[in-house]
């Protein structure tokens, strides 16, 4: 998974490429706790995700816990597999998507 | 930008070898007068305990040198034209020098000295070959100088060459071609004033002596220039009948080589440089360096002969060797396993050889062994040594880029039904060019700078054009620095030609419309 | 067309083919399969003789091309070989890599060349491309490319060499497009492939390589559905079968899911398909089961196809104490195992060390 980050002031803009799971999701967590301290406006970029599992799910969760203090995050450019995945587990409640 | 640091470099050592040539000038004139004279010569030569003495290399001044000053530190040189440009620096305090040698430089540097050294002297003859024709030569030329020393001719002649005043007529050179028998003789033309250039034609006591030799006994002179170890190694081949060159008679060469009886035994001093007050200005010292080296006496002609040498070597060894290493490579690309097998083993055993072996010695063996009897032009065989060793890099070239190309695409070729000739020239080799090219200029230019070694084996190339201009004006850099000038000139053509020809070889340079010539789209 | 006698193709180390002969008729569209080293590839390079053959005999058309007397080019004109790295010519761009064959060699001219050539480029989708040279090209471009220059020869035979197994995933389909379509017209084709779907789906006829030659032949439905022969057998189940054994919790995530990868594409499962199966295993054996294994464990996992249903069965049997993982408190990784499978069931069963049953299933 490549993990393409933009830092724009307060603005962090996350654009994840390939597969968020069992494997990778420890790294975006590792990234997340490095550079969100600050941050206003999270937002995340799904264009080039192709798989997402609960333990990706669980690393969006905790970001947006963060957030949900120090400002907003949204999460767009989501395909229809991904989704649908927000939608069964109800993730789309918890998530701002666009 | 290339081309402006390429002008600034070149800018920039022309300057720095005008510096050390405004060192010494002639318009001084030095008050004590022309000669050191000194009466006890154990007290000004003590100054020398300890001083730097330049000989040149393995010279028996080499040896009298350690001899008379035990103490001194000794500095060994390739030639008289570097020691006296040496002793003008003040890189060496002195050096032993013949009387002959040193009033010839004298005559336009008064700031030579010399300290006269009794008791040491240098006995100068010609050389025959160590032979039945040498023994007659030499018979014949003793008896010859006997002559004129008896009726003073010979003094005559020693003074008019070897004097303090600088001749200016030449030697009225007779037209002996009626003659039948020939006279090979190997004129060395750097080794004033026994034999040099005067308005581009022989002069020099040796020179008129020989002449008049060849008129009386009834010779016709062929005549070759020839560096003296050229001359010398000639002469046991029976490539040349007498070298002359103002060499020393020792017992060491009498091993290899018939000497005559010594036309003259000339003193041995040490010479001296004392710096004088007035220097000329800097312009002006440029002015007489850039006059004496190409104005004076036409010696830009001496230039222009030694390049058209150079670039006639350089072409023909360029593509001779071309033909030859791509002939070879395309037999060892032969569908006839044997041929291609023997001719891989052949070339790899060959490549080795040569890689191993310095161009200098590959030519020299050349030369003096494998056409050593026979008659051959220096520069012929100039261009069969460079031949075979860029015959070589091309093999070696050709073979590393054709394997380059991914064999992918000739099996692609085979099957869309291309014969292997085809595919080679068609697919494969346009390919393999494009990264041929840039090692193939590499080594033609390093093959022009290798040229320069030809001197040694009797052709007069740019760089020993170069080297008889310094021995005659007794300037060392300035020929130098306007030749290593051209080279460069002469390199950085030829790499920006076969430049210019790869951005054209390329094939995404081409233009759509001129790939598809002729075709309505 | 083409008759093969008692071929025998020897290397030092290996005889790939010992005694191959088969007869291959005009029309006829051959998949030819089997494990590596098998030799596949080096029948039909026999055929175009770049491989030359130790003995036996080999007749196209009339011709015997393995005598030495034989006009090779010629007869190599006539057939056409794409190669599994493409080999475009890299010094000239697409059109010219087209043209150059038929300007050379059938003496076309050149205004002939181009328009049958921009024709050809055209029927695969790349006329736009035809300046472009091929480092500027994508694999899947590449390729199309090639099997354009090989039919502006006109050739009466076709050999494909691997011609999708270097490319990426995405772009396999763009090139098996073009191949089904000259099958369609009815061109004599010979496909080395991987691909099992495609090998099926395309061909008339079914050659599985294996003990040093056409071990069987047959129409895709009996090779795929029917093998009559032991070792046809085996290769197709392990095709269709996927099975994996973990047996810690340290084992190689990252290449099971790979495999996973391999097996969904070797058997034409959509890449939707394929991600649900890694989402059922993943949510339910790592992210469910795993943590509740104690000590020493054995989890396996098999994944089966089956064509007439097109669905995949994947069945995960785990050693231990009884566990249902459908009763575990991990709504999170539940709700995505359900949404990715059709039906998933649990039952303890009595199979050596394994305990636990789940069976999924999925479209």
């Amino acid at each position: 998974m490549n993990i393409n980050k933009i830092t724009n002031g307060n603005e962090l803009a996350i654009a994840l490429e390939g597969r968020l799971d069992t494997a990778t999701a420890p790294r975006l967590e590792a990234e997340l706790n490095q550079s969100i301290g600050g941050v206003e406006k999270l937002v995340f970029d799904f264009a080039s995700l192709e798989y997402l599992s609960s333990a990706g799910l669980r690393v969006l969760l905790s970001a947006q816990k963060i957030m949900n203090k120090q400002g907003k995050m949204t999460v767009k450019n989501v395909n229809e597999t991904i989704m649908e995945i927000f939608e069964v587990t109800g993730f789309c409640d918890v998530l701002t998507i666009e | 930008m290339k081309r402006f640091f390429a002008l600034l470099f070149s800018a920039l050592i022309l300057l720095l070898s005008l510096c050390s040539c405004s060192g010494g000038s002639e318009s001084s004139v030095s008050e004590n007068g022309e000669k050191n004279l000194v009466s006890d010569f154990e007290e000004s030569l003590e100054s020398f305990d300890n001083a730097t003495l330049g000989v040149i290399v393995g010279s028996i001044y080499d040896g009298y040198s350690r001899e008379l000053f035990p103490n001194a530190k000794i500095d060994a040189y390739q030639s008289f034209p570097d020691l006296f440009q040496c002793i003008k620096q003040g890189k060496v305090d002195g050096f032993l020098l013949d009387t002959p040698n040193y009033n010839a430089a004298r005559r336009t540097d008064k700031n030579l000295s010399y300290i006269s050294i009794p008791g040491y002297s240098v006995e100068i003859g010609y050389a025959f070959g160590k032979n039945e024709n040498g023994s007659n030569l030499k018979s014949q030329m003793d008896e010859f100088l006997g002559a004129l020393r008896a009726d003073g001719t010979l003094d005559a002649i020693w003074d008019e060459w070897c004097g303090e005043v600088e001749p200016t007529e030449n030697i009225e050179i007779p037209d002996l071609s009626a003659n039948e028998k020939e006279l090979k003789i190997a004129f060395d033309s750097s080794r004033k004033p026994f034999v040099y250039m005067l308005n581009n034609q022989y002069a020099g006591f040796e020179v008129e002596v020989l002449y008049m030799f060849c008129e009386k006994y009834g010779y016709n002179p062929k005549i070759e220039d020839a560096q003296w170890t050229a001359g010398v190694a000639g002469l046991k081949e029976g490539k040349y009948d007498v070298v002359s060159c103002g060499i020393y008679i020792t017992e060491e060469r009498k091993e290899s080589v018939n000497f005559c009886e010594p036309y003259m035994i000339a003193d041995i001093i040490m010479v001296t440089y004392e710096n004088s007050a007035e220097k000329a200005g800097f312009f002006a010292s440029v002015k007489e360096s850039f006059e004496k080296t190409f104005i004076r006496e036409d010696r830009w002609k001496l230039i222009a002969e030694g390049v058209l040498v150079t670039l006639i070597i350089s072409f023909f060894s360029v593509l001779g060797g071309t033909v030859f290493g791509f002939a070879f490579y395309m037999l060892s690309r032969s569908k006839y396993k044997a041929i291609s097998q023997i001719t891989k083993k052949i070339a790899k055993i060959y490549s080795v050889i040569i890689s191993g072996t310095p161009t200098l010695v590959v030519l020299m063996i050349l030369f003096y062994i494998v056409f050593g009897k026979s008659d051959i032009n220096g520069i012929t065989v100039a261009v069969i040594g460079f031949v075979l060793t860029f015959g070589s890099f091309v093999y070696g070239q050709l073979d590393m880029t054709v394997e380059n190309v991914d064999k992918g695409q000739t099996e692609a070729a085979y099957a869309l039904g291309y014969s292997r000739n085809k595919t080679f020239f068609r697919i494969v080799l346009p390919q393999a060019l494009k990264m041929f090219i840039p090692a193939y200029t590499g080594e033609i230019v390093g093959l022009i700078k290798a040229t320069s070694i030809v001197g040694y084996i009797a052709v007069n190339d740019l760089t020993r054009m170069g080297d008889i201009i310094r021995s005659n004006t007794y300037e060392a850099f300035f020929p130098l620095i306007s030749v290593a000038v051209i080279y460069f000139a002469l390199t950085w053509g030829v790499a920006g030609i076969f430049g210019i020809a790869r951005k054209k070889i390329d094939p995404k340079n081409r233009k759509n419309k001129n790939i598809l010539k002729g075709v309505a789209r | 067309m083409i008759r093969i006698s008692h071929l025998k193709k020897e290397y030092p180390n290996a005889t790939p083919l010992k005694d191959v002969n088969v007869e291959i008729n005009k029309g006829d569209v051959i998949s030819i399969i089997g494990p590596s080293g098998t030799g596949k590839s080096t029948l039909i390079r026999c055929i175009n003789r770049l491989e030359t053959p130790t003995s036996g005999e080999i007749w196209v058309d009339g011709k015997c091309i393995t005598d030495k007397k034989c006009d090779l080019n010629k007869v190599r004109q006539k057939m056409g070989m794409v190669f599994q790295s493409f080999n475009l010519f890299n010094h000239m761009n697409v059109i010219e890599n087209i043209m150059a064959a038929p300007m050379d060699l059938l003496k076309k001219s050149k205004q002939q060349a181009y328009d049958d050539g921009m024709k050809l480029l055209r029927t695969v989708g790349l006329a736009d491309k035809a300046f472009n040279y091929p480092d500027e090209l994508s694999g899947g471009q590449k390729q199309r490319v090639a099997i354009a220059r090989t039919l502006a020869m006109e050739p009466e035979i076709i050999l494909f060499d691997e011609p999708t197994s270097a490319l990426d995933p995405t772009m396999v389909g763009e090139v098996q497009a073009v191949i089904k379509d000259l099958a369609a017209k009815g061109l004599t084709m010979m496909i080395v492939t991987h691909e099992m779907r495609f090998a099926k789906e395309i061909a008339n006829r079914v050659f599985y390589m294996d003990e040093g030659g056409i071990y069987e032949d047959g129409t895709p439905e009996q090779i795929f559905d029917n093998p009559q022969k032991e070792k046809t057998a085996r290769f197709i189940k392990r095709i269709k079968v996927f099975e994996s054994t973990v047996m810690s919790k340290d084992f190689d995530f990252i290449g099971f899911n790979t495999s996973l990868e391999e097996f969904g594409r070797r058997s034409g499962i959509s890449q939707k398909a394929i991600y649900r199966m890694q989402s059922v295993f993943e949510e339910l054996c790592v992210q469910i089961v795993m943590p509740e294994l104690t000590g020493d464990f054995v989890l396996n996992v098999t994944a089966e196809y089956s064509q007439e249903n097109d669905s995949v069965c994947v069945q995960m049997k785990f050693s231990g104490k009884h566990f249902n993982p459908m009763e575990s408190d991990n709504i999170l990784s539940l709700r995505l195992a359900q949404n990715a499978a059709d039906s998933i069931e649990y039952s303890q069963c009595d199979d050596g060390e394994y305990t636990n049953l789940i069976t999924a299933k999925i479209k």
